[in-house]
């Protein structure tokens, strides 16, 4: 319903223009305003004049940055513990990748490592554990197998 | 649609401890905390000390951020929040320290009797000045609730809906003080203006 245009002081009814130029008016307010502007010169002004205001503060030139203040806030915010560098942060697959190659140094250790020359028999049969002490040898009948004897062969340097 | 989903990853890098994603965030967004700082704040004010302030806790409160608003929108809330700390803050020392400072030789009237007049600062003070510091110093001279509305709609250009969620006040306030924050923008600019 169209409500009559109630008079209204000039002061609250400039209150009303501001939402009027942004077209926030209901429209019945857009009513009454069009009837008061009909009938109110200096309330017309008024209009006029904050359209120019408005213009003027939308034209303002958007105030540009003259320092960089990331350095100071990335060091706050590293010392609240928020943020951490790349290099600094756990990564899950970071763990597998140095497992995996903590198993493979080993193996490679191992695989090629040099191997243990013997300086003599004693020494490659104590490795081998064919003797069970130092006294002797348990062998049934008194002779070294024949592998013991192939490998005493190849420290000697004899073919057999 | 794309910037809003880069947007939610970029969140959730940083919520992950990502300090790249928190640079990503603050290049994008620094223009635009610094601009309404600077005219929140005017060229006398700790600008860039409320851009850090702003910032810092801006990514304390991201952590728990769940998406519910834009980040600009969260963005300007922070922003808005502590540039009226500052004003505020601002606005006390220049009252303990200079408004009952003769502005003249004579020392019959004062800037705090001028500002309470509603009359202009001297006219030398004015004159000679570009568009830009005559329109800051209108601002300047607005209360900091009022200078909040008028930066985010006049300047800034929010939605009336958009400064309501920025300000936390209701629609309505938002209408009325942009609408004494205009007027009286209007008389410090008048003259200069017509």
């Amino acid at each position: 319903m169209r409500r009559e245009s109630a008079p209204m002081d000039c002061g609250s009814f400039q209150l009303l223009l501001s939402a009027y130029v942004d077209d926030q008016l209901a429209p019945d307010e857009v009513w009454i305003v069009h009837a008061h502007l009909m009938r109110c010169t200096g309330c017309a002004s008024y209009l006029t004049q904050l359209s120019t205001t408005i213009h003027a503060f939308r034209s303002l030139p958007h105030a540009v940055p003259t320092s960089d203040p990331w350095n100071a806030i990335a060091f706050t915010l590293r010392r609240e513990g928020l943020v951490r560098p790349w290099w600094a942060r756990p990564r899950p697959w970071t763990v597998g990748a140095a497992t995996a190659g903590i198993v493979v140094a080993i193996y490679a250790y191992s695989a090629l490592r040099p191997q243990p020359q013997y300086a003599n028999l004693d020494a490659y049969w104590r490795e081998h554990a064919i003797f069970t002490s130092q006294e002797e040898p348990a062998f049934s009948n008194g002779t070294p197998p024949l592998e013991a004897m192939e490998a005493t062969y190849q420290l000697q340097g004899v073919t057999p | 649609m794309n910037s809003r989903v880069d947007e939610r990853q970029l969140i959730q890098r940083y919520q992950q401890g990502d300090q790249s994603a928190a640079e990503a965030i603050f290049r994008q967004y620094h223009p635009m905390v610094h601009g309404l700082a600077a005219r929140m704040l005017g060229p006398a004010g700790d600008v860039e000390d409320a851009v850090q302030e702003v910032f810092i806790r801006a990514f304390r409160g991201l952590k728990t951020f769940r998406g519910e608003s834009a980040l600009k929108t969260w963005l300007y809330r922070v922003a808005t929040n502590v540039c009226l700390t500052y004003a505020e803050r601002s606005k006390r020392q220049q009252t303990t320290e200079s408004l009952d400072d003769p502005l003249g030789e004579e020392g019959s009237e004062t800037k705090g009797s001028v500002i309470a007049s509603g009359d202009r600062l001297p006219e030398e003070e004015l004159l000679g000045q570009e568009l830009g510091s005559k329109i800051q110093a209108a601002l300047d001279h607005l209360s900091p609730e009022f200078r909040a509305v008028l930066v985010l709609r006049d300047v800034e250009g929010l939605s009336y809906e958009e400064v309501a969620a920025t300000t936390g006040a209701n629609l309505g306030t938002v209408k009325s003080r942009l609408a004494r924050a205009r007027a009286q923008a209007m008389k410090w600019l008048k003259e200069y203006l017509a």
